[in-house]
């Protein structure tokens, strides 16, 4: 089991490692969750009467597409640097390969997502940090990031992958994105987590199932 | 001299993706037949409804359109996980297959639904749960067809088409679950559906039963037509 | 019962006629395409003639 950890962790913290030293994907995320909130606030002509019923759609905008920014990179660079074969020879279990991806993408979207909150409240003028919010958005980021993993790297071995991944994943984290909103407006309406349990259980549930099940099947699209 | 003078094993020579046999035109005349007589029922024999008049009578084929789309995406769901449990060609072409005429009959479900709708809730397009849960079904399928249109080669096609149809299958209670949460927040108009008339569930049950027959004979010729293609391919394999 | 409605219902039938029957024509299509190649590159394998692949199938 320790050795199993080991390789995840180790995994891991090189995909931490080559992201620190160039830092061009979070850059990258990061700049992009901040054109969309820049584009939102064109897009509504600065004419939105109450901030809060629009907050929780454009955050949540903002965090998948440069969600999907992000895992759409994150195999790319292994397979065109033919870093991918020597990963998969090298004796390292699928499913720890999957674990490190998954966790490496949440950390970095996790860390846009903290970024990208600020920013909003700037250009919005409207304060919603709140440790509720947070659960909120790591439960929903969870759910976006294993469904975004798995399809990542069936995308990166694909023609068209930008356009597959995309397209691949929204429907499917459709379910997050409807509970990450609701739960996201009830918390800015000044609910208690109590109040929106329901929809913390939802996402939960679907983390807990697509989860498991993105990580049993993960094997599968590896194998060469 | 040229070895591929040697004549071809008799075997090879009756391809599998032939003419149609005999099955398939007792299907298709049952289907004919069926067509007439569950139209008939849908128009003559089932009563005209109460409330929303003679284009209620669209429920009919709309609701058995939906029935064998679902019927469909589980054959999807089947052939997946059984190709990935036994690779055995045949049922990844059974679940590419059954893909496309699911998504054939979801875009009918979704026509006939917003068609029905236009009249009855004065719009086009609601977000009804069942409406919108179908939309996104179409879209994870339609998204299946690409998938595999794009893969590089026919085996990761496979592969990946597999996964999608067990994970997008997955998928489709959780979305309709949280899509008919999402809706009970808002007022949304509604279709009364309590117990059908006895005409009306007859009419129903044979328009339901002529569907599926259909949509066994599309399989047929539609396997047949991926036979065909792969007796195609490895014939110039063969020679390249 | 507005009268108006029976467009839309006429409409809703008509359009799944088309849709299967257009479906059926096109799966027949391409069933007689395929067996037109096949029978062709058949007869060119017989006769040991090399054969020119005019047409990659399809997907």
């Amino acid at each position: 089991m320790n050795g199993w950890l080991g390789q995840v962790s180790a995994l891991l913290w090189k995909d931490l490692l080559t992201e620190l030293r160039t830092r061009e994907l979070l850059g990258g995320m990061a700049l992009f969750a901040f054109l969309v909130l820049l584009t939102f606030n064109f897009a509504f002509d600065l004419r939105i009467d109450n901030v809060g019923s629009v907050a929780p759609g454009i955050l949540w905008v903002a965090f998948s597409f440069a969600g999907i920014l992000g895992l759409g990179r994150s195999f790319v660079q292994e397979k065109d640097r033919g870093a991918m074969d020597g990963l998969l020879v090298a004796p390292v279990d699928r499913a720890a390969i999957y674990l490190a991806k998954f966790l490496g993408n949440l950390f970095f979207m996790l860390v846009v997502e903290a970024i990208a909150l600020p920013v909003f409240t700037m250009f919005f003028n409207f304060g919603i940090a709140t440790p509720a919010l947070a659960l909120v958005i790591f439960l929903g980021t969870a759910g976006f990031a294993a469904v975004g993993t798995l399809f990542a790297a069936m995308a990166a071995n694909t023609r068209a992958r930008d356009v597959m991944l995309p397209l691949l994943v929204f429907p499917i984290c459709v379910p997050v994105i409807i509970a990450s909103v609701a739960a996201t407006s009830l918390v800015i309406d000044g609910g208690t987590l109590t109040n929106h349990l329901g929809w913390l259980e939802m996402l939960a549930a679907f983390d807990l199932i697509f989860g498991i099940l993105c990580f049993v099947v993960f094997e599968f699209v590896v194998e060469e | 001299m040229n070895v591929r003078t040697l004549p071809l094993p008799k075997e090879r020579q009756e391809t599998r993706g032939g003419t149609l046999d005999w099955l398939d035109w007792l299907l298709a005349a049952v289907c004919a037949i069926g067509f007439v007589v569950a139209l008939y029922a849908a128009f003559v024999y089932a009563p005209t409804e109460a409330v929303q008049g003679d284009v209620q009578r669209i429920f009919y084929f709309h609701v058995s359109l939906a029935w064998l789309a679902y019927l469909a995406f589980f054959v999807v769901f089947l052939g997946s996980v059984v190709y990935l449990w036994k690779r055995s060609e045949w049922w990844d072409t059974v679940a590419r297959c059954s893909a496309e005429i699911g998504v054939v009959l979801t875009t009918l479900v979704l026509i006939t639904g917003s068609l029905w709708g236009r009249p009855i809730w004065g719009t086009w397009w609601t977000w009804d749960a069942r409406l919108t849960t179908t939309l996104i079904l179409w879209a994870i399928y339609v998204v299946y067809l690409m998938l595999r249109a794009y893969s590089s080669d026919r085996m990761r096609g496979a592969r990946y088409g597999a996964i999608l149809g067990i994970i997008g299958f997955a998928d489709v209670p959780i979305v309709q679950m949280s899509v008919v949460w999402w809706r009970t927040l808002h007022p949304q108009p509604v279709i009364e559906e309590g117990a059908l008339p006895p005409q009306m569930l007859i009419a129903f049950m044979i328009s339901l039963v002529v569907f599926t027959v259909f949509y066994v004979f599309l399989m047929r010729v539609r396997v047949r037509i991926e036979w065909l293609k792969e007796e195609i391919a490895q014939l110039q394999e063969s020679e390249g | 019962m507005p009268p108006q409605n029976l467009v839309y219902l006429f409409a809703a039938y008509s359009i799944i006629m088309v849709v299967l029957i257009g479906y059926m024509l096109f799966l027949s299509q391409q069933i007689g395409d395929l067996r037109h190649q096949l029978t062709a590159l058949r007869r060119q394998r017989s006769e040991g003639t090399p054969a020119k692949s005019t047409r990659r199938t399809p997907g």
